[in-house]
């Protein structure tokens, strides 16, 4: 016996600003949020633009001076047991996907910074703390609905949390992987490379036994998720998206759901050359002939990649797009690049969606998915 | 609600950190991916010769944790960027999934990889995770691995546990 999962209720952050309305604001007119960094020096590096929130501009319930990646967490676990309705946040366990940095740098470990979240929260057990860079969110939801599904939890919060620090700034410019334009521009044949932006996202996984027995409404249902692995290189993804491909039939095979039911794919997009061209090789295996009925963004283009949080900020992304009817286009998309052709958003189009998947990868050769349908 | 069914533990390994840990090309300034990689080596047998994985594929997961995971390159990082000059290579080397991007590659293993980090045991929290990780299909064989790095570098070390679900009476009567 198993149960299905549904998300009863989300809280999210960007550099839009918190919550939902914020977020379809800047993402969904296609409107990038990348602006000069001034947390940090950045005269050094090739580009000084991420997609950064205005700090004047964003206060969250209880943060104190500064805003940091627990206050984040925090917000959006608040939001979202709030939206959900849900009374006793002790009844449920969490799920969160940070960082990991030195010690001298951030003297709480990343287990540390879930304990102080769950606490602040007065959530449940147990605890749990993905760290798989950029596919540790969508870890941390899949986790979550794994507990859900087992029927080792009734409901659960599970998410991430990230803002752009020093660290991952300079690691991104030394490995020459941010676009010297300032733009992300995913699929584009003029794309130079990433940008990375604050983001955070948590999501009420639940039962469907509990949403009924508390007469409560999901969003979305949470189908099928899957995770592979490319089995290739220590840092660079498959050429032909093996690992992408494997990952997008898996979730589709588990949920029963055929290519050419999928309306719309929210993709890892990070606009880098290697990582979109094999994505895109990746989709045109998995989905055949579908490839170019299925709509395809890649919405790093507004909110900049936010790492081990850009799975959850997607998720809702994509969650969004389901509720309002309504597709994210990618911004700066001119040029699309042909060699893989994709049924690209170039501007917001209106579109029913009962199918979509959440695309993630990450060094190592990491890949998920998640597979939402209408509920 | 519900009990995660059993699994089998199929075998495990310690290994420690010391003059005779091998090197792993790419990984030159800390014994973290060298420990994880020499565990799993200890545990399943040499990638290049018959090793306890081979043709498991898609069916096999990996699961890594620790308190901190590469402190050691984490920390070069830090003085890398404070002094203006970073290295590409710490690009990857920082992030955890890289050395098991390269355990996947060596003994062919395409499915589920998942880092997690911990504040107590972690290899309980590991076993925890590929016991729910087996029950949802995910894989049918998951390789647990933990890393602990220690400022006096001979106290580090690492495990390695190849679990998979509990075979059950039928599958008994054949063995």
């Amino acid at each position: 016996m198993t149960a299905k999962v549904y998300v009863s209720g989300f809280g999210v952050f960007s550099a839009f600003g918190f919550g939902p309305e914020a977020l379809f604001d800047g993402v969904f007119s296609g409107s990038p949020a990348f602006r000069m960094v001034t947390r940090f020096d950045v005269s050094h590096c090739r580009t000084g633009q991420a997609a950064t929130y205005p700090e004047a501009a964003v206060s969250p319930p209880d943060a104190g001076p500064g805003l940091e990646t627990v206050e984040v967490a925090i917000a959006c676990g608040r939001q979202a047991i709030e939206m959900a309705g849900w009374r006793d946040p002790a009844e449920l366990p969490v799920v969160l996907a940070t960082k990991v940095r030195a010690p001298s740098v951030e003297p709480e470990s990343p287990a540390e910074i879930t304990e102080r979240v769950a606490d602040r929260l007065g959530l449940g057990r147990p605890r749990r703390t993905f760290v798989n860079a950029c596919c540790a969110a969508t870890n941390a939801i899949i986790h979550g609905a794994q507990l859900v599904r087992a029927g080792v939890t009734d409901a659960v919060l599970a998410g991430g949390a990230f803002l752009v620090d020093r660290q991952a700034f300079n690691l991104f410019d030394s490995a020459q992987a941010l676009a010297a334009d300032g733009q992300l521009r995913p699929f584009d044949q003029d794309r130079q490379g990433v940008l990375l932006g604050d983001g955070g996202a948590m999501l009420l996984l639940e039962s469907g036994e509990s949403i009924r027995a508390r007469a409560a409404q999901p969003l979305v249902r949470l189908a099928s998720w899957a995770m592979t692995n490319d089995a290739f290189h220590v840092a660079q993804p498959h050429a032909q998206g093996a690992g992408v491909a494997a990952a997008v039939t898996a979730a589709l095979q588990r949920s029963g759901i055929s290519p050419d039911q999928l309306t719309y794919i929210n993709a890892h997009a990070t606009g880098t050359p290697l990582n979109d061209a094999a994505e895109a090789a990746g989709l045109h295996t998995a989905l055949g002939r579908h490839t170019e009925q299925v709509f395809v963004s890649g919405t790093k283009s507004t909110t900049g990649h936010a790492l081990e949080a850009s799975g959850a900020l997607e998720a809702v992304i994509t969650l969004l797009a389901m509720r309002s009817s309504t597709l994210p286009p990618t911004a700066g998309l001119r040029r699309p690049d042909t060699r893989h052709p994709l049924r690209h958003v170039s501007v917001p189009e209106r579109v029913e969606v009962p199918y979509a998947l959440s695309l993630n990868s990450s060094v190592g050769g990491v890949n998920a998915a998640i597979l939402l349908a209408a509920a | 609600m519900t009990t995660l069914p059993a699994f089998e533990l199929v075998t495990s390994a310690e290994v420690h950190a010391g003059p005779e840990l091998p090197q792993l090309p790419g990984f030159m300034v800390s014994d973290f991916a060298p420990l994880a990689y020499a565990a799993v080596r200890e545990c399943v047998g040499d990638a290049r010769s018959g090793h306890l994985l081979k043709g498991i594929g898609d069916r096999g997961g990996i699961i890594l944790g620790s308190q901190r995971f590469d402190t050691v390159t984490l920390e070069l990082s830090v003085e890398h960027v404070n002094r203006g000059r970073v290295s590409p290579i710490l690009f990857y080397q920082v992030v955890p999934t890289a050395v098991l991007g390269q355990i996947a590659r060596d003994y062919r293993l395409t499915g589920p990889v998942s880092c997690v980090a911990v504040t107590g045991d972690a290899r309980d929290e590991v076993l925890e995770l590929a016991r729910l990780l087996l029950a949802d299909q995910g894989a049918e064989w998951v390789l647990g691995l933990t890393v602990k790095l220690d400022p006096d570098p001979a106290k580090a070390f690492a495990t390695a546990d190849l679990v998979r679900i509990a075979p059950g009476p039928a599958d008994r009567k054949e063995s």
